[in-house]
C-alpha cells in the first residue's frame, strides 16, 4: 500500500510538475512574442529557446523563432525552423510555406521558394500574395508565360492588386504580347496612379514600339508620380534624344543629375549626348564620371573610348574598349580588332 | 563735336594711308637710308631667285621678308611673296601677302585675282576662291592653264569633301622619321615591317646640293621593330647616288624597290632593285621597252602577284591626255608585253599621278586632277570587279585637300595609308604622315534601367543591339609570312615559292625568299584556294594550302617552314591533293601538286617513292584502310598514266587511320589526318 502511495504520489508530483513546466513555456512563448513586438529579436529567441526546452509540444515557438531568426537574416537558422514547425503540425496553414518560402528566397534558394509559395497558394487559393511571388519566381527564371499565368492567380484572388497587374504586364511584354503588357500596364496605374515604375515601363515599351509621342505622355506621368526620382528623367532624355529633341534631352538629363548625384546612367546618357553635340571633352568628363560610380560600366567604357577616337587620341580609345571587353561589352573587341591593331 | 569730327577725320586719314601702295623709293624713307638699302638689297636677291624658275622662287622667300618688315606696304613684294609661297610646300601662306598685294593694288598683276583665288582654295576658304575665280573669267588675256572654271568646280567638290569628312588619324610619324628637311614618296611592305622614304636632307650620298637649292634626294629606309620604327639609315650604293634617288614603290615582300630616275633632261625612267640578301642591287630599267620610252615615266607599282607593272607615263601613244596609267603584263616566258592604257574610267585628259596597286590585287590608289577633285592632285581608289574598274571615288578630306595629294599608300590591312603632306605640326617642310583610317563613327550606347518586377528589386536593364562595324577601307586579303630554312642546320634558305590556284590550276605567282635572312611574304587576296609550294634545289619541296573564301577579312599567318633535303626516308605531306568525298576519285585541284611531284621525279630518275594515304577515324578500320589504299593508288595510277613514270619507282600503302599526326577530337585535327603523303624509298 504504501508503495503504491509512493508512486502515486511521484505520479502526482510529475503530473504538477508537468504543468508547472508547460506553464513556465507558455510564459517563455508570450516573454517572446512581447520582445519581439519590442525590436528585441535576440532575447525574443533565447525566449523562445527556452519554450522550446521547456515544452516540445509547442510548435508555434518554432514558428516564431523562425520569423524572429528570418529578421536577423539568417535565413539558414529561419528555414530550419519553419521546417520544423511545418514537420510537425501536418496542418501547417499557407502562412508557414509562405514564410519559409521567403526565407528560402532570400537565401538564394529560389527553386524551393517557388515551391513553397505555390504550396501556400494551393493551400489557400486567396493568398494573393503566394501567387505574386511566385509570378516573380517564374519571372526571374525567364519562364514569362508561366510568370503570367501566376500573376492571373494572384489576380483572380484579388481583383485590385495593382502589383500584380504590374507584373503581368512585364511578363506580358517578355512573351512578347505588347497590347496585354499596355493594357495590364494601364490598368495598374489605374488601380494605384502614383505608380511611376508602371508609366515608365509603359513609355519604354511605347517608345519601343515606335510610339514615341505616347512615351513622353507616359514618361510625363512618371515624372508627375515621382517627381523627385532620376530614372524617369534619364528615360525621358534618352526619348528626346531618340526624337532629336537635344536641347529636351538634355534638360532631362541635367535634371536627373540634379536630383541624383550618383546616377551612372545619367552620366553615361549626356555623355553620349555631349558626344552627338560634338562637344567630345565634356563626354569624356560625364563618363569619367560614370565610371567613378560605377567602375564596372562597360558601355561607359565603350563610350569614352568612342568620344576618345572622336579626339583621335587613338591609344586611349583602345585602353577604354578594353576595359569594356572586360567587362562584357562584346562590340568593343571587334573596336578592339579593327582599329588597335 | 569739332574735335570729335577732326579725330574721326585723322584716323580716316591715317587708315587710308595704311591702305596705300608705298614703293621702295628713297623719299619714302628719309629717316632710314641704311634700312631702305638694306630692304633693297634683298629684293634683289630675292628678284633672282624669283625669276630665275619656279623651284627656286621659295629661296627667294627671306630675303622678300626682310624687306617687307622694313616696308609692309609695297604691292610687288607683296604679290611677289604670295607667288613665292605659291610655289613653296608651305603654299597656304600666300594668302596673307596676296590679299595685301590686291587691297594695296588691284592691277598689281592682272592675274592676281586668279591666284588669290588660288590662296583662298588652298586654305579651304572656297566661297572666297570662288569670288576670286570668277572676277578672273573677267579678264580677257588669261594665262595657259589658268582654268577658272575648273577651280570653281574643284571649290564645290571641296565644300562638299570638307562638309563630309572621312574619319581618319593622321600622325606625324614624328622626329625619329621625319627632320628638318622635306620628306615625301612614303612606301611600306604589305605588312607595314619596312618602309623606304625619299628625304632631302643634310647626309645625303655626297652632300651635294641640287639647282633648287636643297640637298639631292636619297633613299632612306626604316624598319618597324616592337611597334616602332628606328631611325632611318641611307640606301648605301648603287641605289644611292650623287645625283637624284627618289622612292617610288616597294613590292609587298620588301624586296623590290622601284626608283625614279632622270638624266638630268626630266624625261624619268623607272629603274628596279632588287634585295639581294642583305644588299641592294643596281638598279636596271623596270619592264625595258615595255615601260622606258623616250618621255617620261614617273611612277610604277607591281600588281600583288608581281605579274603586271602599272606605271604613270606622258608617251602620246595611246594616251588620253597628260600624264596617264598604263599597264603592262608578262608573259608565261617572264617578257613584258607592250603597255595598255587602263582607259577612261581610270584616265583623263588631265594628269595622272602616283599610282599603287592594293595587296588585296583589286584595289588600287592613284591621284589625279581630272576626277572630282577639290584642287590640284586628289587622290582616288578604284576596284577591279567583274572585268572593269568601278568609276574612281575621291578618298576625301582630310586625306586630300586643294594642295597636291601624291603617293598615297595603304597597308595590307586597310588600317593605315602613310602618305606625305606640309601640314601646320610638321617638323620640317614636307612630312611623312601615318593615316588611320577608321571606317565611319561608331555609335555610342546609351542605357536605362526598368524595373520590370516590383515583386523583387532586380532591376534589368535595357537590352542594346550593339551597332553593326561598316569599313570603306576593310581589306579581304590574307598575308603569308615567315622564314625559310634548312630543317637539319636552320640556316636560310633562297627558296623559290610557288602559289597556285587550285581551282584554275594556275600559277599565280612565283617569289623567293631572302637568301641572307630566309623571309618571305605573299599576299593571297581573298576568294580562293591557294597550294603553296615551297622548293628549293637538294630539297623536298613542302606544300601549303590555304583555303579562303571570298568574305574572309584581312588576316596575317606566320608560317615558317623547314625544308628537308632529298634523303632516303625523308617524307612529306602533300598538302594539295584531294579526293571526292568518300571517294578514291581525285579532284582536278590537285593536279598542281602532282605535277610537281612528278618533276621531283623527273629530276632525280632513280628515286623511288611510297604514296600514303591517311584518314580520320570515322568510320571502321577495314573500311578507311581500304579507302586509303584506293587513294594512294589514284596519285600512282596519275603518275604513270599521265606523267610516264614507271611503276616500279613507285609504291603505295592505305594506313587508315593508324598514323594519326593530330587529335582526331576536333574538326582541325580530323582534317589534318586526312592526307596524302610521300617518303623516299631509295635515291
Amino acid at each position: 500500500m504504501k508503495r503504491i502511495s509512493a508512486v502515486l504520489l511521484m505520479l502526482t508530483a510529475l503530473i504538477i510538475n508537468s504543468y508547472a513546466q508547460a506553464d513556465q513555456a507558455v510564459e517563455a512563448y508570450n516573454q517572446g512574442i512581447s520582445q519581439f513586438n519590442n525590436k528585441d529579436i535576440k532575447s525574443a529567441i533565447a525566449s523562445f529557446d527556452k519554450a522550446i526546452a521547456l515544452d516540445s509540444t509547442l510548435i508555434k515557438s518554432w514558428f516564431n523563432r523562425g520569423v524572429c531568426k528570418a529578421d536577423l537574416s539568417d535565413y539558414t537558422g529561419a528555414i530550419a525552423d519553419y521546417s520544423s514547425f511545418i514537420r510537425k503540425d501536418t496542418t501547417s496553414s499557407d502562412r508557414a510555406y509562405f514564410s519559409r518560402a521567403q526565407a528560402l528566397y532570400l537565401n538564394g534558394n529560389k527553386d524551393e521558394a517557388l515551391a513553397d509559395y505555390l504550396q501556400s497558394g494551393t493551400r489557400n487559393p486567396a493568398n494573393a500574395e503566394a501567387f505574386y511571388y511566385a509570378g516573380g519566381i517564374y519571372f526571374e527564371k525567364g519562364l514569362f508565360s508561366e510568370a503570367g499565368e501566376t500573376f492571373t492567380k494572384a489576380i483572380n484572388a484579388r481583383s485590385d492588386f495593382a502589383e500584380a497587374f504590374h507584373d503581368r504586364a512585364s511578363a506580358r511584354q517578355k512573351s512578347g504580347d505588347t497590347k496585354g503588357a499596355i493594357s495590364d500596364y494601364r490598368e495598374a496605374t489605374k488601380i494605384r496612379p502614383n505608380l511611376g515604375c508602371a508609366y515608365n515601363n509603359l513609355g519604354t515599351l511605347l517608345r519601343v514600339s515606335g510610339d514615341m509621342q505616347g512615351a513622353l505622355v507616359e514618361f510625363g506621368y512618371a515624372i508627375k508620380a515621382d517627381p523627385k526620382g532620376s530614372t524617369s528623367y534619364v528615360k525621358r532624355g534618352r526619348l528626346k534624344f531618340d526624337m532629336q529633341d537635344l536641347e529636351g534631352s538634355l534638360a532631362d538629363f541635367n535634371k536627373a543629375i540634379e536630383l541624383n548625384t550618383e546616377d551612372p546612367f545619367a552620366f553615361n546618357n549626356r555623355g553620349c549626348l555631349k558626344n552627338k553635340l560634338r562637344d567630345f571633352q565634356g563626354a569624356i568628363e560625364d563618363f569619367n564620371k560614370a565610371i567613378t560610380i560605377n567602375p564596372n560600366y562597360g558601355y561607359a567604357y565603350l563610350n569614352r573610348g568612342i568620344a576618345k577616337e572622336n579626339l583621335r587620341d587613338v591609344s586611349g580609345a583602345c585602353k577604354d574598349w578594353n576595359e569594356a571587353t572586360l567587362n562584357g561589352v562584346e562590340v568593343a573587341k571587334s573596336y578592339i580588332d579593327a582599329d588597335c591593331k | 563735336m569739332k574735335k570729335i569730327l577732326s579725330l574721326i577725320f585723322f584716323l580716316s586719314l591715317l587708315s587710308l594711308q595704311a591702305q596705300q601702295n608705298t614703293e621702295f623709293e628713297k623719299q619714302n624713307f628719309p629717316n632710314d637710308k641704311k634700312g631702305f638699302k638694306d630692304a633693297v638689297q634683298n629684293i634683289e636677291t630675292g628678284d633672282s631667285y624669283f625669276y630665275n624658275a619656279d623651284y627656286t622662287m621659295y629661296i627667294a622667300i627671306d630675303y622678300y621678308l626682310k624687306a617687307n618688315a622694313f616696308n609692309p606696304n609695297n604691292a610687288s613684294l607683296n604679290f611677289k611673296l604670295g607667288i613665292c609661297y605659291l610655289n613653296s610646300p608651305n603654299k597656304f601662306k600666300s594668302l596673307d601677302f596676296l590679299r595685301k598685294a590686291y587691297q594695296l593694288d588691284p592691277a598689281i598683276d592682272p592675274h592676281i585675282t586668279f591666284h588669290l583665288g588660288e590662296a583662298y582654295h588652298l586654305n579651304h576658304d572656297f566661297e572666297n576662291a570662288i569670288k576670286y575665280y570668277a572676277l578672273y573669267k573677267g579678264v580677257q588675256e588669261k594665262k595657259p592653264g589658268f582654268d577658272p572654271d575648273k577651280r570653281i568646280t574643284e571649290c564645290n567638290e571641296g565644300k562638299r569633301l570638307v562638309a563630309n569628312p572621312v574619319r581618319v588619324n593622321i600622325e606625324n610619324m614624328g622626329p625619329v622619321v621625319n627632320s628638318k628637311y622635306r620628306e615625301y614618296a612614303a612606301v611600306i611592305s604589305a605588312d607595314e615591317s619596312i618602309m623606304f622614304f625619299t628625304s632631302r636632307r643634310d647626309n645625303t650620298t655626297g652632300k651635294l646640293i641640287a639647282d633648287d637649292g636643297l640637298y639631292f634626294e636619297d633613299i632612306y629606309s626604316s624598319t618597324k621593330q616592337n611597334s616602332i620604327w628606328t631611325p632611318p639609315l641611307t640606301l648605301q650604293a648603287p641605289v644611292n647616288t650623287r645625283e637624284h634617288d627618289a622612292t617610288i614603290a616597294l613590292s609587298n615582300d620588301g624586296q623590290k624597290l622601284f626608283i625614279y630616275s632622270d638624266d638630268g633632261d626630266n624625261k624619268g625612267d623607272i629603274l628596279m632593285s632588287k634585295l639581294e640578301g642583305d644588299k641592294w642591287s643596281k638598279p636596271e630599267s623596270a619592264g625595258g621597252k615595255a615601260i622606258n620610252t623616250d618621255f617620261s615615266e614617273i611612277h610604277a607599282c607591281f600588281s600583288y602577284d608581281e605579274k603586271s607593272i602599272y606605271f604613270v607615263t606622258d608617251k602620246p601613244t595611246g594616251s588620253i591626255g597628260g600624264f596617264d596609267i598604263f599597264v603592262t603584263r608578262q608573259d608565261e616566258k617572264g617578257n613584258w608585253l607592250p603597255a595598255e592604257n587602263l582607259g577612261p574610267t581610270i584616265n583623263t585628259p588631265y594628269d595622272e599621278e602616283a599610282v599603287y596597286m592594293h595587296p588585296d590585287g583589286k584595289t588600287m590608289y592613284f591621284s589625279s586632277k581630272g576626277h572630282k577633285t577639290m584642287g590640284s592632285y586628289d587622290i582616288f581608289r578604284t576596284v577591279f570587279e567583274n572585268g572593269k574598274w568601278s568609276e574612281p571615288e575621291n578618298v576625301g578630306y582630310p586625306i586630300n585637300s586643294a594642295d597636291r595629294d601624291v603617293f598615297f599608300v595603304v597597308s595590307a590591312s586597310g588600317k593605315h595609308g602613310y602618305y606625305s603632306s606640309a601640314r601646320m605640326d610638321a617638323i620640317g617642310e614636307t612630312d611623312i604622315y601615318m593615316i588611320t583610317l577608321l571606317g565611319p563613327e561608331k555609335e555610342t550606347v546609351m542605357n536605362i534601367q526598368d524595373q520590370l518586377l516590383l515583386s523583387s528589386s532586380i532591376l534589368e536593364r535595357e537590352s542594346v543591339i550593339e551597332p553593326k562595324l561598316d569599313r570603306k577601307f576593310a581589306s579581304n586579303v590574307t598575308i603569308l609570312k615567315g622564314t625559310v630554312t634548312d630543317a637539319l642546320s636552320k640556316e636560310p634558305l633562297n627558296a623559290v615559292i610557288v602559289i597556285t590556284d587550285n581551282e584554275k590550276n594556275e600559277v599565280v605567282s612565283t617569289f623567293q625568299s631572302n637568301s641572307k635572312t630566309g623571309k618571305y611574304l605573299v599576299s593571297l587576296p581573298s576568294g580562293r584556294n591557294y597550294g603553296i609550294a615551297v622548293t628549293m634545289e637538294g630539297f623536298l619541296f613542302y606544300s601549303e594550302n590555304v583555303d579562303l573564301p571570298k568574305s574572309k577579312q584581312y588576316q596575317e599567318i606566320n608560317k615558317d617552314i623547314e625544308l628537308n633535303k632529298l634523303e632516303v626516308g625523308q617524307k612529306i605531306v602533300l598538302r594539295n591533293i584531294f579526293y571526292d568525298f568518300n571517294k578514291s576519285t581525285l579532284r582536278t585541284q590537285s593536279i598542281s601538286e602532282i605535277e610537281r611531284l612528278a618533276k621531283l621525279l623527273d629530276v632525280n630518275p632513280t628515286m623511288r617513292i611510297e604514296i600514303s594515304s591517311h584518314t580520320d577515324n570515322v568510320g571502321s578500320a577495314a573500311y578507311n584502310e581500304k579507302l586509303s589504299t584506293s587513294r594512294a593508288l589514284s596519285v600512282v595510277d596519275y603518275l604513270v598514266e599521265k606523267k610516264g613514270i614507271k611503276k616500279e619507282r613507285l609504291e603505295f600503302k592505305g594506313y587508315g587511320f593508324t598514323e594519326p599526326i593530330a587529335p582526331n577530337d576536333t574538326d582541325q585535327g580530323r582534317q589534318l589526318n586526312r592526307r596524302t603523303e610521300f617518303k623516299i624509298l631509295s635515291r
